[in-house]
Order: C-alpha cells, then sequence, then structure tokens
C-alpha cells in the first residue's frame, strides 16, 4: 500500500493538471451551452411557427446526439487552425472540445429553459397583462424572475453531466485527466498500478460532482415555491 | 329588451365570441352605471367570466362592441393600457405574483406600469393592506397565506391601481366557506364606497345583498335582468326561476 502512494506521488501534479483541464473545459462549454440554450430554449416558445419549429428542431437533434460521436464528429470537422485575413487562429484539441461538449449541452439547456417558461401558468402572464404590463415588462418583471428559480437546479445537474463528460476528450487526444492516467500506466508499466490510477480519476471527479450534486437537489427544495 | 341608461360607463353592444367553432357569447347587451353594483350570475360555462374577460380586453371579442364611459375600448381614445388601468380585476384563482412579497404584489404595478414614486405607492398600498385587514402581513410571501389573505391581497392589487371599475370573477369560488366571508366582506366595503363593480358569483344571497341590477345569462345569451329585488322576488323566464331553484 505504502508502496503504491511512494510510486504514484510523483505524478500526482501531472494527474491533477489534467483534473484541471477537464474543469476548464467543462466551464466554458457549459458557458456557450446556457448562452445557445438561452436562445434556443425562448425561440422555442415564440410566436412565430417558423422560429418555433426550428429552434425545436434543433434542440431535438442537439439534445438526442449520443455526445462521443458528437466529439469525434466535431473533432474531424473542425481545422486545426483558422486562417482569417492574415491572421490565424489555432484551435488546440482542448476547445474544439469544449464545442463538442457545448452541442448536446446546449439542446439540453434549451429544454431547460423552455421547460422552466412552460411551467409558469398562464394566468401568471394575465394577471400581468390585466395590470397594464406589456409583453416585455410581463416577461421581465412577472415571468423570468420566476422561470430562473426553476432554471437553476437543473442547470447545475447539467454542468455535473458536461463536467463528466469532459473525460471523452481524452479519446480524441485531449491531454486532460483520463489521458495523463493512460500515459502515466504506460510510463510506468506497472499492473499493480491500474486500479489506484483509476480509482484516483474517479475519486477527483466524485468528490468534484457530488457536493454538486447535493447543492442541485437542495436548491430544488428550497426554491421551489410553497 | 336591452337595458337602456342615459350615461352607461360600461356598455356591450350585441357582443358575440366563440373559441375555435364553439360559441361562448351569442350578442350580449349589458349596460352598468357609474357607481353601480351589477351581478352576472347564471350556470357554469354560461359565459359570464367571459363577459368579464371581454370588458378587460384579456380576450378578443368577435363582434359587438363594448364601450367605457362612452369610449371604444381599443380605440385611439381608449388603447388598452389605459383600459387596464381604469378597469381593475380579480380572478378566481387570485393570480398573485408567487416570486414578490404581499407589499410588491400590491404596489409594483402602479410603479413599473404607471411609473408612480415608489414611497407614495407604497403608503397606498399599506393603507388598503389595512382596508383589507391584512395589516402585519406586508413582508408576507402569497405561498405563507390561506386562500382568503390571498383573495384579499388581490383585491388590493387591484385597487392599488386606482381603477373606475372592478370586475370579480367568481373570487369566492375556490374558497372554503369559513373565507368567503372575510372576502365577501372587502367587496361588500368597497361597494359601499361607490366603485363601480361588476361581479360574476355563484353566491346568490349575496348578489341579492350587494346588487343594483342582476343579469341572468345561459348558454351566452342574456335570458333576463331586472334590479336586483324585481329578479330574485319576481323572476319571469322559466329558465330563471329554474336556476333560482337549484341554487337557492
Amino acid at each position: 500500500m505504502n508502496e503504491v502512494i511512494v510510486a504514484l506521488l510523483p505524478w500526482l501534479p501531472l494527474m491533477l493538471k489534467g483534473f484541471a483541464l477537464n474543469l476548464w473545459i467543462g466551464v466554458l462549454a457549459m458557458l456557450l451551452a446556457c448562452l445557445a440554450g438561452v436562445c434556443l430554449g425562448t425561440l422555442q416558445r415564440a410566436r412565430s411557427r417558423v422560429l418555433r419549429l426550428g429552434a425545436r428542431g434543433l434542440t431535438q437533434l442537439l439534445r438526442n446526439a449520443p455526445w462521443l460521436v458528437v466529439m469525434f464528429f466535431v473533432m474531424h470537422l473542425l481545422p486545426y487552425e483558422w486562417h482569417l485575413t492574415g491572421a490565424v487562429i489555432s484551435l488546440p484539441a482542448w476547445l474544439k472540445a469544449v464545442f463538442a461538449l457545448a452541442l448536446p449541452a446546449a439542446g439540453n439547456a434549451s429544454e431547460i429553459v423552455r421547460g422552466a417558461l412552460q411551467s409558469i401558468p398562464r394566468t401568471q402572464w394575465e394577471a400581468a397583462t390585466a395590470l397594464g404590463y406589456g409583453p416585455v415588462a410581463q416577461l421581465r418583471h412577472v415571468i423570468l424572475p420566476q422561470a430562473l428559480r426553476l432554471m437553476v437546479p437543473p442547470a447545475l445537474g447539467l454542468y455535473c453531466v458536461v463536467t463528466m463528460s469532459s473525460a471523452l476528450a481524452s479519446l480524441v487526444g485531449v491531454g486532460e485527466l483520463l489521458s495523463a492516467s493512460r500515459e502515466i500506466l504506460a510510463a510506468t508499466a506497472r499492473t499493480d498500478l491500474l486500479l489506484p490510477v483509476y480509482g484516483l480519476v474517479l475519486a477527483l471527479f466524485f468528490f468534484y460532482i457530488f457536493p454538486l450534486s447535493l447543492l442541485a437537489r437542495s436548491l430544488e427544495r428550497r426554491l421551489a415555491y410553497r | 329588451m336591452k337595458r337602456i341608461l342615459e350615461n352607461p360607463f360600461i356598455a356591450l353592444h350585441a357582443v358575440s365570441k366563440a373559441y375555435g367553432d364553439t360559441p361562448v357569447l351569442k350578442g350580449i347587451d349589458l349596460a352598468v352605471g357609474r357607481g353601480e353594483v351589477v351581478c352576472i350570475i347564471g350556470p357554469s360555462g354560461s359565459g359570464k367570466s367571459t363577459v368579464l374577460r371581454c370588458i378587460n380586453a384579456l380576450a378578443e371579442i368577435d363582434q359587438g362592441e363594448i364601450t367605457l364611459d362612452g369610449a371604444l375600448i381599443g380605440s385611439p381614445q381608449l388603447p388598452l393600457q389605459q383600459l387596464r388601468q381604469r378597469v381593475g380585476i380579480v380572478f378566481q384563482s387570485y393570480n398573485l405574483f408567487p416570486h414578490r412579497t404581499v407589499l410588491q404584489n400590491v404596489s409594483m404595478a402602479p410603479v413599473q406600469v404607471l411609473g408612480r414614486d415608489r414611497h407614495a405607492v407604497e403608503q397606498e398600498a399599506r393603507a388598503l393592506l389595512q382596508q383589507v385587514r391584512l395589516e402585519g402581513k406586508e413582508q408576507a410571501y402569497p405561498g405563507e397565506l390561506s386562500g382568503g389573505q390571498q383573495q384579499r391581497v388581490a383585491i388590493a392589487r387591484g385597487l392599488c391601481m386606482q381603477p373606475q371599475v372592478m370586475l370579480f370573477d367568481e373570487v369566492t369560488a375556490a374558497l372554503d366557506p369559513h373565507t368567503v366571508k372575510e372576502v365577501l366582506g372587502v367587496i361588500r366595503s368597497i361597494a359601499a364606497q361607490g366603485m363601480t363593480c361588476v361581479l360574476v358569483t355563484h353566491e346568490m344571497r349575496f348578489a341579492r345583498e350587494v346588487a343594483d341590477y342582476v343579469y341572468f345569462i345561459d348558454q351566452g345569451e342574456v335570458v333576463e335582468h331586472a334590479t336586483a329585488e324585481a329578479f330574485f322576488d319576481t323572476p319571469r323566464d322559466p329558465r330563471t326561476r329554474d336556476f333560482l331553484d337549484t341554487v337557492l
């Protein structure tokens, strides 16, 4: 046991650095997903039929695409670098992984937004109308403040899923935690380290995600009315 | 057979409305005088609530016209926002804003819609809450109140817009019997202050006591209308008699 710890210790900084990349990818992907999700989700409730159906179709497409397939797809679809009128913008693999995770997450975020807006009873719009609020003011003063509370817990849950899924990036050559672990195992060539290394990977993810999902659950209870 | 008032405050002329293929109102004529309390009664699904919703343009009418103090609603003389400031409505299901305190529920629209001074409005809101006997509940959230209390907040919220007419849409239908009394008491005092009121209600005894004039609507038509006394004491139409027999 002690011997295993001593053997692993020198590799720990590498693993933590890998995990930091997982977290960074997760946060960025979630931010993108939220932005796209708010737009798509609101458009799913738009008055215009074309916008509504378009947003709904895109949402379903994104939401029902397997995350790993999207990951491979984006990796091979996006170029390594972008030539923009002289300037060269390079797209490192980790950034492509961010986009790849953001796409299916955006589909889920869109549904969270749509669901929250939809669960505000029609009578709330009506009461605001009867008090003289215009459509934008209704959304701003009455509907959104209520809907946002409903969105927070499921969004936190989605963030957990996105963070966990960042490990998929290891399959397309991003040097995150899982990739680092495989390299360590290859370098040490010791089979007795297999379980401890993967166990550590599991523990890192678990102790980051678990408190968050607990928080999501307690928020869900606390933010509910009545 | 339609009621003729010289200067009706609210007047409906041959108002028709359908939801899809289902006609809800079939040529309703109705008049309410200034300061009057008018009750609309009738069986469920007769279109009573739709009449109220048409008066403040929550529901659009297909045919006919509705005027408020002589101005056609929706016309340039009476744009919808002005209409809704002048006509308050209280719903059966209260429809308070659950994310705002009682005081905010009452005071937010005058500040946010009419642009009035927050301080002055809150002063008035407190006075109104006192009038509906809810002093001390200013900082509570709607979810913490009983149905009767919520409904009284909703009434105060309507009054805080300083409307000229209050519409009450079956406001006691969702309440248990002993809280009905406290809400009816508040409506009684509002009516006594001279506010023009139109009530859709199933509380026949209350209608008889508080109403100046009564309309009986069935299947989207006005069957009978008369002063409260005449209506309840000497109903003429057999349909009215049947209805009164079943509810009284």
